[in-house]
């Protein structure tokens, strides 16, 4: 009974010293209690300027592809768990991104009013910009119209070429390593599935694990640059061994 | 126990329809429009005349992604639209993506309020 007791004050000093924490990072449900979520309120804030310039690299190539659509998704699903109203605020936000992704006459301003509204946080800035060259590397390469839209926006934000094309080299090289030696036998064990598995349920398989895996936005704030690669690696390892289990069954 | 598993294959569902959700307003709208007939036909009259046609989801969504992913005159149902706008262009989009968005097209009714929808 004592033990219990004592189990239960730690609790309680253990979720105050959390919370008072938590108060101090950027996003969190806590920063964002009282704001209100409306379409106007979302579309200038730092999140909603974000999600409008995700979508203008998903479509830069002319089309959303599913690793892509795979990635936007658990993004708002992150991002928006921090508003008081969840479901509410994703819709906007999936509005956000519908009507910017075919506009791309306003990335400059996006990018600028995107920078001035997180200047007080590099980290948070090389997060976004982390994000959306993972973006444009989902499908495999990066091509001439995303590299532009890319360069548009790192531009727009006086993004630090050096950290821009350190970021960038990073994931050439990543896509590059992963198993080019790889067997169908590994991709059917990275995704935990058996070779009897009929493709529905590799495909849920694949969708749990991306899930499990993506580089979180939120979680990853102040957390080592290493955590973002380890989750982007894994979550294109997955992916490439979806692609091969699909390639293989035709 | 039962409760959690309803509850997650909820959300799987859920999971799915945003996955079509997506890639339909990222790809289509472009040239299908919800409501209004531009450079192709409107989608809920794709909709309608597929619905006609195949009733049944499963069927929905094997002939429309099949005809999707070869465009062909002579097996189109739709004759008239190809008449007014020409046969669609072939885009190569994966066999699995055309099939998600067929899907989609299926359960969303485009007049009403859905997330994504511009009003």
């Amino acid at each position: 009974m004592g033990n219990l007791l004592l189990f239960a004050m730690l609790g309680a000093i253990f979720y105050y010293v959390f919370k008072s924490y938590s108060k101090y990072e950027k996003y969190s449900k806590e920063a964002f209690k009282d704001f209100s979520i409306s379409y106007d309120s979302l579309k200038r804030s730092e999140l909603g300027l974000f999600v409008a310039l995700a979508a203008k690299v998903a479509k830069a190539d002319g089309r959303v592809d599913a690793l892509e659509a795979e990635l936007v998704s658990n993004m708002l699903d992150d991002i928006s768990k921090v508003f008081p109203e969840p479901q509410k605020t994703k819709d906007i936000f999936k509005q956000i991104f519908n009507e910017e992704k075919d506009n791309n006459n306003n990335i400059e301003h996006l990018a600028h009013a995107l920078s001035q509204a997180t200047k007080r946080s590099k980290a948070m800035q090389q997060q976004f910009m982390q994000f959306l060259i993972q973006l444009a590397f989902a499908d495999g390469e990066v091509s001439k119209s995303e590299e532009k839209v890319l360069a548009t926006i790192a531009e727009a934000m006086q993004f630090d070429p050096q950290t821009y094309h350190a970021i960038f080299d990073q994931f050439e090289k990543m896509m590059h390593n992963i198993n080019p030696k790889s067997t169908l036998e590994d991709a059917y064990k990275v995704l935990g599935v058996s070779q009897n598995d009929d493709m529905e349920t590799i495909k849920k398989a694949y969708r749990k694990l991306v899930r499990q895996y993506h580089p979180d936005i939120i979680k990853s704030q102040g957390k080592s640059e290493a955590y973002i690669k380890e989750a982007t690696q894994k979550t294109q390892e997955i992916n490439s061994a979806y692609e091969m289990i699909k390639k293989a069954r035709g | 126990m039962k409760k959690l598993l309803f509850l997650l294959s909820f959300a799987s569902l859920y999971a799915s329809d945003e996955m079509g959700s997506l890639l339909f307003h990222g790809n289509c709208t472009t040239c299908h429009f919800e409501l209004k007939e531009v450079s192709a036909p409107a989608m809920i009259t794709v909709r309608e005349r597929y619905k006609k046609a195949f009733g049944k989801k499963k069927d929905f969504v094997k002939y429309l992604s099949e005809w999707v992913a070869a465009p062909n005159a002579q097996t189109s149902i739709m004759q008239d639209a190809i008449t007014k706008h020409g046969l669609m262009p072939h885009l190569g989009y994966e066999k699995e993506v055309i099939e998600e968005i067929a899907a989609y097209i299926y359960d969303t009714d485009f007049t009403q309020q859905h997330p994504n929808h511009i009003p």
